[in-house]
């Protein structure tokens, strides 16, 4: 299951005074299960935002990738790692940082690969989460992986 | 996972959850192979309750479609969103699979 930071509140207003939210922090373990709980959630903060409904289903399935990512690849699998979605809507745009302590991802290059053939049954995720959103970057602080995500607003 | 099923002129008509993801994949690919295997090998596939798949869902038709082909059958899609079919047209599986507005068109397309 994930929870929400409660410590979340209104963020300021920005120069064209339209009031942006703080960072929203949606603690989630790596559990497939609780993925399936959060992809609602996800696609309700796609709307709140002003998405409309195919932008925020694109966006959701692209979050959702990564998130996948985290837990076939980072972990390996094992449930119960943490993992820590943090939502930022800023003007004109919503990053999304995506945290987990896994192994380190490969080069962002190395996942750069073209769509797999008709017939593969994996290695679609990387090319929803390129395609569905403006921006990917790839980090690696400490012992962390850090996955950002950008999308521009309506 | 509960998929509903029913036969009808020989084609088995598989109704899909509402959301095809990760958590649900190997119990869904479980379910079609056995379909498949006791069946015709022509199947139905019913989106219409379908609102979010991701590429484990995108994996798990895939791997039914092969299957299907295996025995010389098929496996076509019926009632499928807007939104779903923006991620079978990205990741061009809308190419692979036969998509039909309504299962009696996809019926009738098996003859």
């Amino acid at each position: 299951m994930n929870q929400e930071d409660p410590t979340q509140r209104e963020g300021p207003l920005d120069q064209a005074g339209r009031r942006d939210s703080a960072p929203i922090h949606l603690l989630v373990q790596s559990d497939p299960e609780g993925l399936a709980d959060l992809q609602a959630r996800l696609l309700g903060l796609c709307t709140q935002a002003g998405l409309d409904d195919m932008a925020a289903f694109k966006l959701t399935c692209a979050i959702v990738e990564a998130l996948n990512n985290c837990i076939e690849h980072a972990y390996e699998g094992e449930t119960g790692q943490p993992i820590d979605l943090i939502w930022t809507k800023n003007p004109g745009e919503v990053t999304i940082e995506i945290r987990d302590q896994g192994h380190p991802m490969p080069d962002l290059e190395a996942n750069a690969s073209p769509m797999p053939g008709s017939d593969a049954e994996s290695g679609r995720g990387w090319h929803i989460i390129r395609e569905w959103t403006d921006s990917v970057s790839y980090t690696r602080e400490t012992q962390e992986n850090v996955l950002t995500l950008t999308h521009r607003l309506p | 996972m509960n998929l509903e099923h029913r036969t009808q002129d020989g084609v088995d008509i598989i109704k899909l959850p509402e959301r095809l993801m990760m958590a649900d994949a190997a119990d869904a690919r479980a379910t079609l192979k056995e379909i498949i295997e006791q069946g015709s090998g022509k199947l139905v596939l019913n989106l219409t309750a379908t609102s979010f798949m991701d590429s484990s869902g995108l994996a798990v038709l895939v791997s039914g479609l092969q299957a299907a082909r295996k025995r010389d059958g098929d496996v076509l899609l019926v009632g499928m969103s807007n939104t779903v079919r923006a991620l079978f047209e990205l990741t061009r599986l809308h190419t692979v699979f036969q998509i039909f507005d309504d299962e009696p068109g996809a019926l009738r397309a098996f003859g």
